[in-house]
């Protein structure tokens, strides 16, 4: 009987010391709902945009420039941190005030994802959970691209100003790796401008821009008719894949799904 | 002593220093019990008096009290201290140059103090290491830097001419924000963000171990500077007319300028930049109680310091949980003040 | 008073005046008169101790380099031709600044300011600011100051000494003569005064002595009635003058006569 009593006292014990998480970083965030563990969430970054159930929550500023009292306000158990939260100063004061902060490496690579939900899992008690996202992941990523089967330009940006282009090391060139084209603007690193005179010499076969982008000016079609883009045949013919923003510029669990748009539109071609 | 003043500006001011002293203590005594009391994590006034004594503030707990004393407790000196020598070194530019419309940004200091930090942030993520920690040295040692520029490029037989002065500072503001365009071009993501976070100003990083750090330099150019009003008071009637009445005036100029270096360097590393407080708010002192810095510099002061609390306490509330970056409310409330005033005096720049 | 000897001045890169020697005592009000760019206000700001020159500049029998700026201060005051401040002071605190060169309480001070304001006849006008007086009243407030800095009208152990650059050049008549007859005043105590000035018959009324600056040198000094003759000042401005005595007082009066344009 005295172990009964025990047992519901332990019980009550952990449903009244809840965790309370605030994620910051729209990575961690994405994941946290993945793993199903969205309940401990009571607050979330700016950046955090995906799923839309986590914009219904408070922001506590973004991720790079946490507001110290905000985030305490919130009277968070734990800090979720993505690499390059900050400042270092409110961090060091949220921390002081016996909050659990941990930090999350920025994952670059497929394989640092997979790392990032393996962590996370293991840090929300979600340990099944975070197992069956990767093989899930793992089984849904199609194979690596062997050959570069065609040359393809993302678009961060297209207006009077020029062209801003993903070079290495940004998520639509692994995305492209792993759908098998080649990055023409690989000759810089992150998102740079580019010279459109160049690009009329070593031509994409198509582009690729975020949804948001192309929403601003108009439409597939209006992007397309953009002045600057006016000596690209894929821009002539309108040769345009539109993504979403968050997966195409964010490490994602839906990685796959990405990948895959690319995949079936350099078959389509 | 009490005057009633029949004045072009309004019908009748009064330009009773002390009342104006007086009401501005009473605002500032407000807003601290208003900053300390009222943000995300807790709305009573009383928590401004409970971390005094908190046993017997039962209703408050451990986070909350302390929040105030870790928290809000230093951003609240934090502000008053910026509050202050952005106000005094503002009024000690307008001295300087001889021109209500000059401010510490106008001979190029705080673009001189971005520059060198952006480089900073930008060199630190090509090379790796962490830019935040240092970045306030780094601002600092811009600030100086561009003041012994800019007062070795001004000086002309062993006297600084003023209008060299403030062309050198345009030049130096130039530079400084092509410098910035560049060094963003090549920085990466986060440095990028770092950089217009940084720009934008803020009080958040406020500490006890950062105003310790900080309050030598501050103090310097607080102390230094109040006790030169008397002879840069008299450098706005003209400097031969300083130096009959036996100013030294090149080397009150030079005082004023590290002084003024000193204040702006430290506040720029602590806060970023913010903007319009060392012009706007000597120039409401000025309508209260005349140009004379001996009436218009404590009051110009305090003032400061009232628009600081203000701001920042309006920076911590508009979008609570989150924080806007304080450099934007005092442009906000700053800006459409300073051109009601100028249209409002047209006649007074002739 | 003030004493000096084969004075070179230059100003930027050329000689201005050369070997100029001169002796003012105490009691003399001197015109400083000459055509413009002769070298008056480049004298004055010289005499003054704020200009570089070679020669011997003796004050009070002390050479002028031998005093610092704070001493200097107490001892003569500048009053310039353009007043003009660009921030609105009231008339009280322009005229307290005068009393900078001197320790005192601020009751000393105010007291000081009320005595000048008083005997420019600006008491009531103590508390305006300046932008709210006319031109002549806005030159009383700086004679104000300057008799402020001299601590003039009180008793002295030594003359000091005021130097005026064209102070009536933008006043009326009437406003001309307070201001000449005040400065009279201030030198009858035993005190000198040296005014750069145009207009030579007010000049006449109210100096004792006077300079001509002619070609880099002085054409003349001496008592006013030597000084200002039809020959000298023939010499100086090269046109058909006529000295005459004036009716009333005992001063000469100088004519020009109508010109032809050519």
């Amino acid at each position: 009987m005295k172990y009964l009593i025990f047992f519901l006292a332990l019980a009550t014990q952990s449903a009244l010391a809840k965790e309370r998480v605030i994620s910051a970083g729209g990575t961690l965030t994405e994941i946290i709902y993945a793993l199903e563990k969205q309940n401990s969430l009571v607050a979330v970054d700016q950046s955090s945009m995906y799923p839309q159930q986590a914009r219904q929550l408070p922001q506590v500023g973004y991720y790079r420039d946490l507001a110290a009292e905000g985030v305490l306000s919130m009277r968070p158990t734990t800090l979720l941190a993505l690499e390059g939260a900050g400042r270092e100063q409110a961090l060091k004061q949220i921390e002081a005030t016996g909050v659990k902060v941990i930090h999350y490496k920025k994952p670059t690579s497929v394989n640092e994802l997979l790392e990032l939900i393996k962590h996370l899992g293991s840090d929300l008690d979600a340990n099944l959970k975070a197992q069956n996202l990767i093989t899930k992941i793992k089984a849904s990523l199609p194979t690596k691209a062997k050959t570069q089967t065609h040359n393809a330009l993302f678009l961060l940006s297209a207006n009077e100003r020029g062209l801003v282009a993903a070079g290495q090391e940004t998520v639509p060139n692994l995305l492209f790796n792993y759908a098998g084209i080649t990055n023409i603007a690989a000759t810089h690193t992150g998102f740079k401008a580019i010279n459109s005179e160049v690009l009329a010499v070593n031509q994409p076969d198509f582009l690729v821009a975020p949804a948001h982008v192309v929403q601003s000016l108009g439409g597939k079609q209006a992007f397309c008719k953009q002045p600057t883009l006016r000596l690209l045949k894929a821009a002539q013919e309108c040769q345009l894949l539109v993504m979403d923003s968050l997966l195409s510029l964010g490490m994602s669990p839906r990685i796959a799904t990405a990948i895959q748009a690319l995949h079936e539109y350099k078959t389509r071609l | 002593m009490s005057t009633l003043t029949l004045n072009r500006f309004n019908a009748i001011t009064l330009s009773n220093p002390h009342k104006w002293m007086l009401l501005s203590y009473g605002c500032i005594f407000a807003l601290a019990l208003l900053s300390i009391g009222y943000g995300a994590a807790g709305w009573d006034w009383r928590l401004a008096i409970a971390w005094l004594a908190p046993e017997h503030f039962s209703q408050f707990d451990a986070l909350q009290i302390n929040v105030v004393t870790q928290i809000r407790l230093p951003r609240f000196v934090l502000a008053v201290m910026v509050g202050l020598v952005l106000a005094q070194t503002g009024a000690a530019t307008q001295a300087l140059c001889r021109n209500p419309l000059a401010d510490p940004s106008i001979i190029g200091i705080s673009a001189g103090a971005a520059m060198v930090a952006v480089a900073f942030i930008a060199l630190s993520a090509q090379f790796n290491f962490n830019a935040q920690h240092y970045l306030p040295y780094a601002s600092f040692l811009g600030a100086l830097s561009v003041t012994s520029l800019v007062y070795l490029v001004s000086k002309q037989q062993k006297q600084i001419n003023i209008n060299t002065l403030i062309l050198v500072g345009v030049a130096i503001n130039a530079l400084a924000f092509a410098v910035i365009g560049l060094l963003s071009f090549y920085a990466d993501d986060s440095a990028l963000r770092l950089i217009n976070y940084w720009t934008m100003g803020s009080l958040g990083g406020a500490s006890w171990d950062n105003i310790k750090q900080a309050s030598p330099l501050l103090l310097l150019s607080l102390i230094g500077l109040w006790r030169l009003k008397e002879p840069m008071n008299l450098l706005l009637i003209g400097e031969s007319q300083a130096q009959y009445l036996g100013v030294d005036t090149s080397k009150l100029k030079l005082y004023v300028i590290i002084l003024v270096a000193l204040g702006v360097g430290a506040v720029v590393a602590l806060t970023g930049l913010i903007g319009f407080v060392g012009l706007v708010v000597p120039h409401i002192a000025r309508l209260m109680v005349g140009p004379h810095l001996r009436n218009m510099l404590p009051l110009c002061m305090l003032l400061g310091v009232i628009v600081l609390l203000l701001s920042d306490w309006l920076a911590r509330l508009v979008v609570m949980p989150a924080e806007l970056p304080i450099g934007i409310i005092t442009a906000l409330l700053g800006a459409p003040l300073f051109i009601y005033l100028i249209i409002k005096n047209k006649r007074d720049w002739s | 008073m003030i004493t000096f000897n084969n004075l070179n001045i230059g100003f930027n890169t050329h000689r201005v005046l050369e070997g100029i020697s001169g002796n003012i005592q105490a009691g003399q009000l001197v015109a400083l008169i000459g055509e413009n760019g002769a070298g008056k206000s480049t004298l004055l700001h010289t005499l003054a101790g704020m200009h570089p020159f070679e020669g011997d500049i003796l004050f009070n029998t002390k050479p002028l380099h031998s005093f610092s700026k704070e001493q200097l201060a107490s001892k003569r005051a500048v009053m310039m031709q353009s007043n003009h401040v660009g921030f609105d002071f009231s008339v009280f605190e322009l005229i307290a600044m005068g009393r900078y060169p001197y320790t005192e309480s601020l009751k000393t001070q105010a007291n000081k300011v009320q005595k000048y304001a008083s005997i420019m006849d600006l008491t009531h006008y103590l508390t305006r600011r300046m932008s709210a007086l006319s031109g002549g009243e806005q030159q009383r407030v700086h004679m104000a100051r300057t008799l402020a800095q001299l601590d003039a009208f009180t008793a002295q152990t030594e003359p000091k000494l005021m130097l005026l650059d064209e102070p009536t050049s933008a006043l009326d008549m009437r406003h001309q003569h307070t201001l000449l007859s005040c400065v009279r005043t201030f030198v009858e105590q035993g005190n000198s005064a040296i005014i750069a000035i145009h207009d030579l018959n007010l000049a006449s009324l109210y100096a004792t002595n006077a300079i001509l600056l002619h070609n880099q040198k002085v054409l003349q000094s001496g008592s006013i009635n030597t000084v200002l003759t039809a020959q000298n000042l023939q010499q100086m401005y090269a046109m058909k003058l006529h000295v005459n005595p004036h009716p009333y007082n005992d001063a000469p009066m100088v004519f020009s006569q109508r010109q032809e344009f050519s």
